[in-house]
């Protein structure tokens, strides 16, 4: 087995070729944003970059058809494997404003220089491209899929990066989330003429928005509940008859999320009652768990990148982050 | 970003020359999996 410095090494030498070509995709793929499950150029340009080293992509993971899987075999491919994650997915109306254009970058710059030196390595690494982490479009969670279609099942530990304010390994958990849609139904009526006639589906909205603020100063510290009106009626001398809202709910425990939940539905269930409105609901996106990070990757990744003489946080400092590698996390270190 | 991608890039060869770093990995993963829902232990507001 080739010294193990040497090996490092010739990655970051390798990362080093590459920095022309890596800054240039980072910043292609932030002037070309792409929303969740769309994003087929970046997914075509980080993907491509890799089968044009010679390794084998596979596109489409998951039945994902902006997710990709490239493998890298060692001298025993297989197991143990190591899982680099790749995002680049961006926000509606904001672009990449949450920099999944570098975790993307980094992953398949990671990649690339590990082909130089895998075949001396025991195991295999896959790049995955994961879309849609950032929970807004429809059916989003590239990971949580990836869970399901038990890709993760092949795979012993997962590593990735997210950018930030500042370079920190820590123990810190971004939180789980869990998103529901609020549709009230009531009666249309004149609201000039004939407003007892009326069921207001937008009072049930309000109420329920400040039932919900109401709420936030009972619960624990680390829930946030954050939403948005989708709908509040079409005219102003019409009582709106029908009215949504969005909410996202998220703590750094998935089991207390479970209870603020039900205490958020119910602020649903009581506006509705309140105004005489009907009421339905629906998650609308896949649960996040809360992330689980590992010390013993935590340790290895603070040693390397301190060796690189990056300085690097290791405090605890609270994350209100959303997670980010949901369901991954609480199936492999 | 690129030293993202070395930091990644070395630690995969970490896990991939050294077994034990592995295995810890794995322990470590299975004993905040028996502590959860709160591992970390941190106070509540």
């Amino acid at each position: 087995m080739a010294n193990v410095q040497h090996l490092k090494q010739r990655v970051c030498q390798a990362i080093d070729r590459r920095a022309s070509e890596l800054i240039e995709t980072a910043d292609w793929i932030h002037a070309h944003p792409e929303i969740g499950h769309q994003e087929v150029e970046a997914s075509r340009r980080l993907s491509g970059m890799l089968q044009a080293a010679g390794i084998p992509v596979e596109m489409g993971t998951a039945g994902m058809a902006t997710a990709f899987k490239a493998e890298l075999g060692g001298k025993r491919a297989g197991r143990p494997r190591v899982a680099i994650l790749a995002e680049y997915d961006a926000l509606p109306g904001l672009g990449h404003g949450c920099g999944h254009n570098l975790i993307g970058t980094s992953a398949v710059g990671a990649g690339l220089a590990l082909s130089e030196v895998v075949p001396e390595l025991d195991g295999s690494i896959w790049v995955l491209g994961t879309p849609a982490e950032e929970s807004a479009a429809p059916n989003s969670g590239g990971k949580v899929h990836m869970v399901n279609a038990g890709v993760f099942s092949d795979v012993d530990a997962a590593i990735m990066f997210h950018p930030g304010t500042e370079t920190a390994v820590t123990m810190d958990r971004s939180l789980a989330a869990r998103g529901f849609e609020f549709y009230f139904r009531g009666r249309a009526a004149h609201a000039a003429g004939a407003p007892e006639e009326g069921i207001n589906a937008l009072d049930a909205v309000v109420l329920l928005y400040n039932a919900i603020s109401m709420l936030r100063q009972q619960v624990r510290s680390d829930v946030r509940i954050h939403g948005i009106i989708l709908s509040g009626g079409a005219a102003a001398n019409i009582i709106p008859d029908y009215a949504a809202i969005r909410y996202r709910t998220r703590s750094d425990d998935s089991e207390y999320l479970a209870e603020v939940v039900e205490r958020v539905i119910a602020c649903a269930e009581g506006a509705a009652r309140a105004t005489g409105c009907t009421l339905e609901w629906k998650e609308y996106m896949p649960g996040y768990e809360n992330t689980m990070p590992n010390r013993v990757l935590l340790e290895l990744m603070t040693e390397n990148l301190r060796s690189l003489g990056v300085m690097v946080n290791n405090e605890r400092r609270r994350s209100g982050r959303g997670s980010r590698s949901p369901r991954a996390f609480h199936r492999v270190p | 970003m690129l030293w993202a991608a070395k930091g990644l890039a070395m630690t995969a060869v970490d896990l991939l020359t050294e077994p034990g770093h592995l295995k810890r990995a794995r322990a470590a993963f299975e004993e905040d999996a028996r502590k959860s829902p709160s591992p970390s232990g941190r106070g509540r507001g």
